[in-house]
């Protein structure tokens, strides 16, 4: 730090002229090639197509892969999940017809009166007894249309 | 304070009683009028011994109001349908017949009595689910809704 406000800011060091020709002299500026320069290029160029074509496939990819998991996961909540109907529909589809009516109430409910072989499956309600509760809740299931199976049972 | 218990419960009683219910049937409202219709199912030679129908009012002011069986002896007994839905516009009604002699042909299996809001005349559309015979197995056959008056519903 100086106190003399003439040498204030000029804190840049010039050479002179004649020793800056001198210097430049004995280092001549390299000449390149024009056959390695347009070598040089070529080899950027290619180089630079190469990385766009990269990051088009990679673009691409998460385009293709995102519309993919779009479409599986509306399908899955869209279409009946068929993992679980068969469960649902096992209980009370006494003749395996894929689904609950009145005809697997009546398969029932003949074997009851007839004093036929009772299946254990048939026992939908889980009392231990197959019986006329259980006609009563697979014929509530058949003709159900509100949500609440209860809602065709008997009083 | 003893002897006002069961004033208390009385009053809660009836103010309940009062309540105003989301199903009730005004039957005070002027045009309203109720009808019966009853669901035929012709099973032709085959014996009928269970049937499903589903039952959709397509147009008009109409809401079920009660199911009961037939007059015939082997489906006499009041049938299966979701009471939830009374006083929808659709319903599935069900019954199955043990009776040792089952009704061939054309057979009255059931009755809606049905509530009407106007005078406009209600369409129906009844769709057999399905029918079986004496084995279980099932049948073909046809469903329709008459009304008291013979008009057909198909």
């Amino acid at each position: 730090m100086t106190d003399d406000p003439e040498n204030q800011g000029n804190d840049e060091f010039e050479f002179p002229p004649t020793l800056r020709e001198k210097l430049s002299s004995g280092h001549p500026t390299p000449s390149v090639p024009a056959e390695f320069s347009a070598r040089l290029l070529a080899s950027a160029k290619v180089g630079y197509a190469l990385r766009m074509r990269r990051r088009r496939i990679v673009r691409w990819s998460a385009v293709i892969g995102s519309a993919a998991a779009i479409i599986i996961l509306s399908l899955l909540f869209l279409l009946p999940n068929h993992r679980s109907s068969p469960h649902l529909a096992q209980a009370g589809d006494v003749n395996h017809d894929g689904r609950v009516d009145i005809l697997d109430a009546y398969v029932v409910a003949k074997a009851i009166s007839t004093g036929g072989k009772l299946d254990p499956v048939w026992d939908v309600n889980h009392d231990g007894v197959v019986d006329q509760k259980d006609i009563d809740w697979i014929a509530a299931a058949a003709v159900n249309v509100t949500g609440n199976p209860t809602g065709a049972l008997p009083q | 304070m003893k002897r006002m218990v069961p004033v208390i419960f009385l009053m809660l009683g009836l103010l309940g009683g009062s309540a105003p219910e989301a199903n009730r049937v005004d039957a005070t409202q002027p045009n309203v009028r109720f009808a019966a219709f009853d669901v035929m199912i012709d099973s032709g030679k085959m014996p009928l011994a269970a049937y499903q129908v589903k039952i959709v009012a397509t147009s008009g002011d109409v809401a079920l109001v009660g199911i009961e069986g037939s007059d015939q002896s082997a489906f006499a007994a009041a049938p299966y349908y979701d009471k939830h839905a009374i006083l929808n516009k659709q319903i599935i009604v069900a019954a199955y017949s043990l009776a040792g002699s089952l009704p061939t042909g054309k057979t009255r299996v059931a009755t809606l009595m049905v509530r009407l809001g106007s005078s406009a005349k209600p369409d129906w559309q009844i769709t057999l689910q399905v029918a079986g015979g004496a084995d279980g197995k099932p049948i073909n056959a046809t469903a329709s809704i008459v009304q008291h008056s013979g008009e057909t519903h198909p």
